[in-house]
C-alpha cells in the first residue's frame, strides 16, 4: 500500500538524532499494516568509514521496523558524481528520488516524510495503511504538531505504542495541537513532513527536481508541482491522521542559521513555477542506472562480523595477550589473532564488492585476514601484494590497501627479543619494503586523485612506524591495543616537508629496516672503495645483526653482535684487510674502554680496545685468503663484549630521559674499506710517517689517537704496529722510533715503556729526560725479516696517563703514553774492520747499543753518549768474524771527574775478557786504545764490549746540572783494527752556538728597546 | 608556465638536522622546495657530510656537483653554512673547487660569521688569539661571494671595523619563510593555541649564567651598564652600547681585556654578551613589564630553564611549538604576539616577525629602523619604543579588533607579496642578479 521514504546521514544532525529517529521509525512501522508496506531509508553520503545511520541505531529499532526497513547506501563517490558542487552533505531531492525509483511497485502510495515524525491515525482508522486505502489520487498533506524537546526526549524509543499513546494523551493536555496554515498549494506549513502521493504521479512528474542543491523548499516545490499536476488542488489528510514532529532546534544546525542560510531560489522553484514536470531529468532522476547498495541486515559484513571472526580465528585465546605500548625493542611483533577483530572492524562498512590488498610480510596475519574477509561475505578475496607491488596497480584496482608493519612472532625462535635487530635481516628489511610501498602509493595518490583507496596500517601505533606513517598518511590515532589505524594519503597542502623529524625517522627506518634502495643481495666489494655507513651512504645490504641507529656520522652497533656481509672481489687470491673506521665508542660511566672481538667466517682474528668516545679510530682485521676462497658471501662478525647502557650513561650525566632507554651501545662505525695487504707492506729503509696526512697510521692498530700534524699517541697499555716485509734480509734489522712527546711532567717524570716484537720483549725504556723529539732504536729479534711473515711491534706503556690527569685538558680522559712521529726499520749496521763507529747524535753506530739506550747509555748528543750506571754494553756485529787479535781505539769526549772525585776507574771487557783498565782524569776529548785478544774475539760474529764504571756520578751530585742519573764517561767514536782514531771537531758545535747568539743580538736589542719603551710610555 | 627561476641550477646547503633543534634544517628544506616550485633545478648539499669529515660523501658530492653544473650557490637557510662546506684540506667546495658565485644571505651575520670563520671561542681574554680582522677579510672579501645582510647596522659595523666595505653588502629585509606564507592562505583551526597575548621565542638563562667572562669585574661592569642602558632605551642596539663602553676604556685596559676587533675574544664576547645575556635579560625585562597576562611558548634551546621561568619570573610557560604545524597556528590565533627582536640584530628584524605577519598574525616588537624604512608608516603601528608604549599598543589591539584586523591584513598582504622568500629569491637571483657580474 505505502512506501514510506526517508533519508538521512550518519552525522548527528541536530541534537539527539539517534533517539528521535528511532522513535519515528518505530512509530511509523507501528501504523503500517499492509503486507507490502515498506520503509525506505536512503543513507546519503555517510563517510565510507562509518556504518549507515540505520546500522548505527539498529539495536533500538523494533522488530516491526526492522521487518519493513529497506536501506539504500549512497556513498560519497556517487554523491560527488550525481551532484557536483554543493555546500550540503545530504540532498533531499536526490535521496528521495533514489528511493522512489526503487520502491515496491505494488504500492500505490508513497509517503515522503522525515525521521522525526510520529503519525497517529484518528479514530476509525486502525492504521495509516487503512487510512489511505480508499483515497482518490492527489497530494495529501498533514499539519504538523510540534513536540517540545523535553517531551520526546522522555519517550521510550523502543516502545512505539507508549510513544503514540503519550502523543495522544498529551497533545491536547499540553495545548500542542496548532494547525499552521500556509499557501493554498501547500495547505500547511512544513509540508515536507507528510506528503502522500501516488507513486505513479511521482513518475509522471519525474520526481524531485534534482537541480535543487542549495537546500530548503524541495517540499514546497513538490506541493506546487502536484498542485498544478492535480488541477490546482492540494488535499489535507488531517481528518484521518495526526502528525507530531519531534522538534530539534536546541542546537542550530547549519540549515537553521539565518545569517549564513543558503537556499534554493523560491521564484524559480516555487513562486514562478508553471510546469509540474521536470522534463530536464526525465531519464536520469533517481539515478536509475546506478547500482545503489541495498543493505542486507542478515548477511552483510556487519551482520556476519562476529561469526566471521570466530570462524577465522578458530580456537579461543588461552591466556591474556601481553603488549607494551612503550616497546622500543621488539616493536615489530604483535598478536595477529588479536589484531584481526580490529582490522575486520574497519572492513564492514565497505560494499561487498570491495577489493582489498595486503602489503606485508606476516603470513599469519594475511591468512587470518583472508579467511575473515571471505567469511564476511566480500566477493573478492584479499589480494596478497607482497612487499614490492606496483603502486599504480594498487591505486587503480583496490578500495583499501592494508600495510602491515609487523612480523609473525612465530617466525623468530627466540625466547627473549632484546632488540629489534634480533630479528633476521631478511624479515626486517621486508618491512622497509612495506614502508617504501606505502610511500610510493601515498605519493602517487597525490597525482591520481580521481580514485584514492583508503589506507590501513597495522602496527603503526607507536615509535618509528607511527611517525613514518604519519609523514604520508592522515590517520586516526587509535588505542595501542587495536594495532590498526585507518586513513588516507596526504595530498596537496596536507603533504609534509621532509623536515628534521622526518630525517630522524628516515635514518632509523634505513638502519633497522633497510628502507630505501634495498635489494636482498650482498654486494661485491671493490678494493680501496669505502663503504659508507653514515646516513648519506647505502650500507643496508652490507649489514646484518645488531646494527642500531644511523646518522650522518655513522651507524651504532647496538647490542652484542653486528656483522658486515660482503661478496669478495672476483679475483681474491690473497689476504684482504678490512679497515673499519670507528668514530665513536660509547664509553660507560666507569670510563671502561669498549672491547670488540672481530671474527671472520667464524674464526676470531682480532681483538680491539677502543678508548676514545669521540674521535676516529681505524680498526683493522686481516682476512686470510684461505677463509675467502670459494665463498660467495663472507661475514665479518663484530662482537662487542661490553656494550654500555644508554640509560646508565644518561643517569650518570644527570640527563633526564622519558621512560627507559633500552639501548646498549658499543661503537659507531663510519666506513669500511677493503684492501689487499699493500697498506701493511713495508720495504726496509722506508719511513712510516704517523702524522695526519701520511700513511703510517695504516700500520697501527686501534690503540692510537687520530694522527695530527705532530703524530699519533699510544692509547692504553699496548699499542701495536703491523708490518708485512716486502723482502727478506739475513742482516739483523733495527727499528728506530722518532718520539716527540710523552705523558711526563715535573710531577710525573717517570714512565716505563716496553717494546715487544711478535710478543718478544726487545727493549725497556725507563729514562724519559725530555718531551722533545728524539729517536730510540731497537734491534729486532733475529728471525724478523728472515721471512715474509708479518711483524707486530708493540709499545707497552706501564702507566698511561690522561691529559685530564696531567692538567693538559679539561675533558680528555684517554690513557696516553708516547707520541710517535716516525718509524723506520733498517738493517743493523754491520761493522767492517777499520770503520769508524760514530756514537754522536744521528750516528749509525748508536744502533749497536740496542735496547740499552736510555738504560745503560744516555740519549746521544753532538759529543756522543754517556754511560749510565755501573755497566754499559755495546754489541758490535761483524760483517766477517775476526780471526786474530786486533787493536781498538776509542774517543772519550768527557768524563765525570771533578774536584774531590778527580779520577774515574773504568774496566773494559771484550766478550767477557778484560781488555783494558782505565783511570779517567781528564775531561778534555782524548783517545784511548787497547787490544782485543784473539781468545776473546776469534771466530765470534759479534763483539760485546762492556764498560764497567765502579763509581758513576750524577751531574746533580757534582753541581753541573739537575740530571740525577749516575754517569761515567761520554763515548764519541770507536774503531777496531786500528790503534789510532781521529778526535772530531767538537768545537764546531760550540762555534755554531756562539754564532747564533751573535746573530740574535740585534733581535735582543729590539726586545730591550720595546721593554724600555713600554716602561716609559 | 615556467617559473621565474626556470633554467637556473642552484646549489643549496642543508644543515645537519640535529642542529639548533632542527629549525635551520627545516628552514633550508622548505626554502629549497620553494626554489624548486619557482622553477629552479636544485642540488641539496648536505653540510653534515662535511661536518663529520665523511670523505666518501665529500668526494661524491663534488663529483655530482660538477656533473650538475650549478650556476650559483645559495647557502640555506643562511650564509653561515657556505663556510662549513670545506674539504679536509681546507678548500671551500663552492668557492675554491666549483668556483661558482655564492649568494650569501646573512642572518645575524655580524655575530655569526666571525665566530664561524675564526673558529676560536675564547672564554677569557687570556685565551684570545689575534689576527682576526685579516682572517675575516680574507674569508669574506672573496670575489665569488655576494653578500646580503638583513641589517644595515651590521653592514655599517663591519665597515667601521675594517672587515668589509659597506658597498660590498646589499641590504634585504628578512623574508617570511614559505611555511608561514602558505598558512596565510589557509583557514586555521580556530581554537588551536588560542591566546590573547603570547610570546614565542627563546631565553638562555643557563647559558648566560655559565659564561666565564662574566666573572671578570671589568667585563661585568660593562655588561651591567649596557643592559641598564638598553632596558631604559629599547630603541638603541646592544652592539652600539657595548662598543660605546669599549671605546670609553683606556687603551691598556682595552688591550688587556682583548676588546679590539683583531682579537678572537672580542668576537666571542660580543656574541655571547648579545645573544645569550642580552637576549635573556632584555626579553625577560620587557615580558615581565607587560601589564596584560601573556603566555610563553618556545624555549626549545633550554627546556630545563622552564622551571626557573615559572618560579622566578612567574611566566606562564606553555610548550615548545612545532615550527611547521603549530607556530603558525599560534600566530594566527593570538590576538597579539609580543616580541623582542633577537638582540643580534642591530637595526633589522628576524624572519619570525615576517612569518607572523605572513600568516595573518599581529606581532608587536621593539623599534627597528630597517623595518620602518622599508615598510613605511605602517611600521609604527607594530613597533614599540618602550615598555609603556608596548602596554598601550597591546591594550589598543585587544580592545579594537577591527584595527588589529586592518593592520594585520595590510601587513600580511605586503609581506606575502613583497617580502616572501620567493620574492627575495627572485630578486637576488633573477631581477637583480649581482652574482652574474
Amino acid at each position: 500500500m505505502i512506501s514510506v521514504i526517508l533519508y538521512g546521514r550518519n552525522d548527528s544532525h541536530g541534537y539527539n538524532l539517534h533517539k528521535r529517529a528511532a522513535i519515528s521509525l518505530n512509530c511509523i512501522a507501528e501504523v503500517l499494516t499492509d503486507p507490502d508496506d515498506e520503509i525506505l531509508f536512503v543513507d546519503y553520503n555517510t563517510p565510507n568509514d562509518l556504518p549507515t545511520f540505520i546500522e548505527a541505531i539498529y539495536d533500538t529499532l523494533t522488530s516491526a521496523a526492522k521487518a519493513r526497513l529497506r536501506v539504500f547506501r549512497v556513498r560519497p563517490e556517487l554523491h560527488a558524481r550525481l551532484v557536483g558542487h554543493t555546500h550540503l552533505a545530504a540532498l533531499e531531492p536526490h535521496s528521495r528520488n533514489i528511493a522512489i525509483r526503487r520502491a515496491n511497485p505494488r504500492n500505490r502510495w508513497v509517503l515522503l516524510t522525515n525521521t522525526d515524525m510520529v503519525f497517529l491515525p484518528r479514530a476509525g482508522f486502525p492504521s495509516l495503511s487503512a487510512a489511505v486505502q480508499d483515497l482518490a489520487d492527489g497530494l495529501y498533506i498533514l499539519p504538523r504538531y510540534e513536540l517540545p524537546e523535553p517531551l520526546w526526549e522522555a519517550f521510550p524509543r523502543t516502545d512505539p505504542q507508549a510513544v503514540m499513546q503519550a502523543c495522544e494523551d498529551l497533545g491536547r493536555k499540553l495545548h500542542l495541537e496548532e494547525i499552521t496554515l500556509a499557501f493554498p498549494y501547500m495547505r500547511f506549513d512544513q509540508p515536507g513532513d507528510f506528503q502522500l502521493v501516488p507513486r505513479q504521479a511521482l513518475y509522471g512528474i519525474h520526481g524531485f527536481d534534482e537541480r535543487m542543491i542549495h537546500g530548503w523548499h524541495a517540499d514546497s516545490n513538490m506541493c506546487k508541482r502536484f498542485y498544478l499536476f492535480y488541477g490546482k488542488r492540494t488535499e489535507s489528510l488531517a481528518h484521518r491522521v495526526k502528525g507530531y514532529h519531534c522538534d530539534h532546534t536546541r542546537v542550530a544546525t547549519l540549515a537553521h542559521r539565518l545569517d549564513i542560510k543558503l537556499e534554493n531560489n523560491l521564484n524559480e522553484f516555487v513562486f514562478g513555477l508553471e510546469d509540474p514536470i521536470a522534463h530536464h531529468q526525465g531519464d536520469t532522476w533517481g539515478a536509475p542506472g546506478e547500482p545503489v547498495e541495498e543493505l542486507d541486515f542478515s548477511s552483510d559484513p556487519q551482520a556476519r562480523f562476529t561469526a566471521a571472526l570466530e570462524t577465522a580465528l578458530g580456537a579461543p585465546q588461552q591466556d591474556d595477550y601481553l603488549a607494551d605500548s612503550n616497546d622500543l625493542r621488539n616493536f615489530v611483533a604483535y598478536h595477529a589473532a588479536h589484531v584481526l577483530p580490529h582490522l575486520a572492524g574497519n572492513l564492514t562498512t565497505y560494499p561487498r564488492s570491495a577489493r582489498f590488498a595486503y602489503i606485508g610480510s606476516n603470513p599469519r596475519m594475511f591468512s587470518l585476514a583472508d579467511r575473515c574477509i571471505d567469511e564476511l561475505g566480500f566477493t573478492h578475496p584479499l589480494f596478497n601484494a607482497g612487499v614490492t607491488p606496483a603502486p599504480e596497480l594498487l591505486l587503480a584496482d583496490y578500495d583499501l590497501l592494508i600495510f602491515d608493519f609487523g612480523l609473525d612472532p612465530d617466525a623468530l625462535k627466540l625466547d627473549n627479543v632484546a632488540r629489534v635487530t634480533d630479528w633476521p635481516r631478511d624479515l626486517r628489511y621486508r618491512l622497509g619494503d612495506v614502508a617504501k610501498s606505502l610511500e610510493a602509493c601515498a605519493l602517487l595518490a597525490d597525482s591520481h586523485r580521481a580514485h584514492v583507496p583508503d589506507f590501513l596500517v597495522i602496527n603503526a601505533n607507536h615509535h618509528i612506524f607511527r611517525q613514518f606513517a604519519g609523514q604520508f598518511l592522515l590517520l586516526s590515532e587509535t588505542p595501542y591495543a587495536t594495532h590498526v589505524r585507518k586513513g588516507r594519503p596526504r595530498i596537496g597542502d596536507e603533504r609534509l616537508y621532509r623536515g628534521h623529524t622526518w630525517k630522524y625517522v628516515e635514518d632509523d627506518m634505513r638502519s633497522f629496516f633497510g628502507y630505501g634502495t634495498w635489494e636482498n643481495t650482498v654486494p661485491r666489494v671493490t678494493l680501496r672503495e669505502a663503504i659508507d655507513f653514515t646516513s648519506v651512504g647505502q650500507s643496508s645490504r652490507y649489514k646484518d645483526g645488531n646494527w642500531g641507529a644511523m646518522d650522518f656520522s655513522g651507524t651504532w652497533i647496538e647490542g652484542h653482535s653486528a656483522a658486515i656481509l660482503f661478496a669478495p672481489p672476483e679475483r681474491a687470491d690473497d689476504d684482504l684487510i678490512a679497515f673499519i673506521r670507528v668514530n665513536e665508542a660509547f664509553i660507560g660511566p666507569e670510563d671502561e674502554p669498549i672491547r670488540v672481538r672481530a671474527s671472520f667466517e667464524g674464526e676470531t682474528l682480532a681483538r680491539w680496545t677502543l678508548f676514545t668516545r669521540y674521535g676516529i679510530t681505524v680498526c683493522k682485521i686481516l682476512l686470510p685468503a684461505r677463509l675467502i676462497a670459494g665463498k660467495s658471501v663472507c661475514r665479518i662478525e663484530l662482537h662487542v663484549e661490553n656494550p654500555q647502557s644508554a640509560q646508565r650513561v644518561a643517569d650518570a650525566l644527570g640527563q633526564k630521559t622519558i621512560g627507559h632507554d633500552p639501548r646498549e651501545l658499543g661503537v659507531k662505525v663510519q666506513q669500511v674499506t677493503f684492501t689487499n695487504k699493500d697498506p701493511w707492506r713495508y720495504s726496509l729503509g722506508e719511513t712510516l710517517d704517523f702524522t695526519e696526512h701520511a700513511r703510517g697510521i695504516d700500520h697501527a692498530d686501534e690503540c692510537w689517537t687520530q694522527p695530527d700534524e705532530l703524530g699519533a699517541w699510544t692509547i692504553g697499555p699496548e699499542a701495536g704496529i703491523i708490518i708485512w716485509p716486502r723482502e727478506t734480509t739475513a742482516v739483523p734489522v733495527a727499528i728506530t722510533f722518532t718520539i716527540n712527546d710523552a705523558v711526563i711532567d715535573p710531577d710525573h717524570p717517570d714512565m716505563e715503556a716496553k717494546v715487544t716484537v711478535n710478543g718478544q720483549q726487545v727493549a725497556v725504556w725507563t729514562n724519559w729526560p725530555t718531551r722533545n723529539t728524539h729517536d730510540r732504536t731497537v734491534v729486532l729479534p733475529p728471525e724478523c725479516f728472515r721471512s715474509l711473515d708479518p711483524i707486530r711491534v708493540a709499545l707497552h706503556v706501564k702507566n698511561p696517563r690522561t691529559s685530564f690527569a696531567l692538567g693538559w685538558s679539561t675533558w680528555d680522559k684517554r690513557p696516553r703514553g708516547i707520541r710517535l712521529n716516525k718509524v723506520r726499520l733498517a738493517p743493523v749496521l754491520q761493522y767492517h774492520l777499520g770503520g769508524v763507529m760514530d756514537f754522536t747524535a744521528g750516528g749509525e753506530a748508536v744502533a749497536f747499543v740496542g735496547d740499552s739506550l736510555g738504560v745503560e747509555w744516555a740519549v746521544p748528543d753532538a759529543w756522543g753518549f754517556w754511560t749510565i750506571g755501573k755497566r754499559a754494553e755495546i754489541l758490535v756485529p761483524f760483517d766477517r768474524p775476526l780471526t786474530e787479535s786486533v787493536p781498538m781505539a776509542v774517543v772519550i769526549s768527557d768524563c765525570m771527574v771533578h774536584g774531590s772525585a778527580a779520577k774515574l776507574p773504568v774496566v773494559v771487557k771484550a766478550n767477557g775478557h778484560t781488555v783494558a783498565e782505565w783511570t779517567l782524569d781528564n775531561r778534555k776529548p782524548h783517545t784511548r786504545s787497547f787490544t782485543l785478544p784473539a781468545e776473546a774475539v776469534a771466530a765470534a760474529s759479534t763483539l760485546t764490549l762492556t764498560f764497567e764504571v765502579s763509581d758513576p756520578r750524577s751531574p746533580l751530585s757534582v753541581g753541573w746540572g739537575q740530571d740525577p742519573n749516575p754517569l761515567g764517561f761520554r763515548l764519541a767514536r770507536a774503531v777496531i783494527g786500528k790503534k789510532e782514531i781521529e778526535i772530531p771537531d767538537f768545537e764546531k758545535h760550540t762555534r755554531y752556538r756562539t754564532l747564533k747568539r751573535i746573530l740574535g743580538l740585534p733581535r735582543f736589542a729590539v726586545h730591550v728597546a720595546r721593554v724600555l719603551l713600554q716602561r716609559y710610555r | 608556465m615556467p617559473g621565474p627561476l626556470s633554467g637556473l641550477r642552484i646549489v643549496i646547503t642543508l644543515p645537519p638536522h640535529p642542529w639548533f633543534g632542527g629549525v635551520d634544517y627545516n628552514f633550508a628544506v622548505e626554502m629549497s622546495e620553494e626554489l624548486r616550485t619557482l622553477g629552479a633545478e636544485v642540488f641539496d648539499l648536505d653540510v653534515a657530510g662535511f661536518h663529520s669529515g665523511n670523505a666518501n660523501y665529500i668526494a661524491g658530492a663534488i663529483e655530482a656537483l660538477k656533473a650538475f653544473r650549478p650556476d650559483v650557490a645559495l647557502p640555506l637557510p643562511n650564509a653561515l653554512y657556505a663556510l662549513l662546506c670545506v674539504t679536509r684540506d681546507g678548500k671551500n667546495v663552492l668557492r675554491d673547487i666549483l668556483q661558482i658565485p655564492t649568494v650569501m644571505l646573512w642572518d645575524h651575520g655580524l655575530l655569526q660569521l666571525p665566530r664561524q670563520i675564526l673558529n676560536h671561542l675564547p672564554m677569557t681574554p687570556a685565551e684570545s688569539g689575534g689576527d682576526a680582522i685579516r682572517r675575516l677579510r680574507q674569508e669574506l672579501n672573496h670575489a665569488l661571494f655576494f653578500h646580503y645582510s638583513p641589517d644595515r647596522g651590521h653592514i655599517a659595523a663591519l665597515d667601521q671595523l675594517g672587515v668589509m666595505q659597506a658597498s660590498k653588502v646589499e641590504f634585504f629585509l628578512q623574508p617570511a619563510y614559505p611555511n608561514f606564507v602558505r598558512y596565510g592562505y589557509r583557514t586555521p583551526l580556530s581554537n588551536a593555541f588560542r591566546t590573547r597575548v603570547a610570546f614565542a621565542g627563546n631565553v638562555y638563562l643557563q647559558a648566560a649564567k655559565d659564561l666565564p667572562f662574566r666573572n671578570l669585574p671589568l667585563l661585568a661592569g660593562i655588561e651591567s651598564r649596557v643592559l641598564a642602558a638598553k632596558k631604559s632605551r629599547l630603541t638603541e642596539c646592544l652592539w652600539d652600547l657595548i662598543m660605546g663602553e669599549i671605546s670609553a676604556l683606556d687603551k691598556p685596559t682595552r688591550k688587556e681585556l682583548r676588546l679590539d676587533a683583531d682579537s678572537t675574544f672580542f668576537w666571542n664576547f660580543m656574541h655571547e654578551e648579545i645573544e645569550m645575556v642580552g637576549n635573556t635579560d632584555v626579553r625577560l625585562s620587557v615580558l615581565t613589564g607587560l601589564k596584560r597576562e601573556y603566555e610563553f611558548y618556545g624555549n626549545f634551546v633550554e627546556p630545563k630553564s622552564v622551571d626557573t621561568l615559572r618560579s622566578q619570573y612567574r611566566i606562564q610557560f606553555r610548550k615548545c611549538l612545532d615550527y611547521f604545524t603549530e607556530l603558525p597556528l599560534l600566530f594566527m590565533n593570538s590576538d597579539v604576539m609580543v616580541d623582542v627582536i633577537n638582540l643580534g640584530y642591530n637595526t633589522g628584524i628576524s624572519p619570525k616577525v615576517m612569518g607572523c605577519f605572513a600568516c595573518g598574525g599581529l606581532v608587536l616588537f621593539d623599534y627597528k629602523d630597517d623595518f620602518l624604512k622599508t615598510m613605511g608608516d605602517v611600521a609604527n603601528q607594530v613597533m614599540y619604543r618602550s615598555v609603556d608604549h608596548l602596554n598601550t599598543l597591546v591594550d589598543e589591539y585587544l580592545t579594537d579588533p577591527r584595527k588589529r584586523r586592518d593592520v594585520s591584513r595590510y601587513l600580511q598582504h605586503r609581506v606575502a607579496t613583497e617580502f616572501s622568500f620567493a620574492a627575495l629569491a627572485k630578486h637576488v637571483l633573477v631581477d637583480k642578479p649581482v652574482w652574474k657580474r
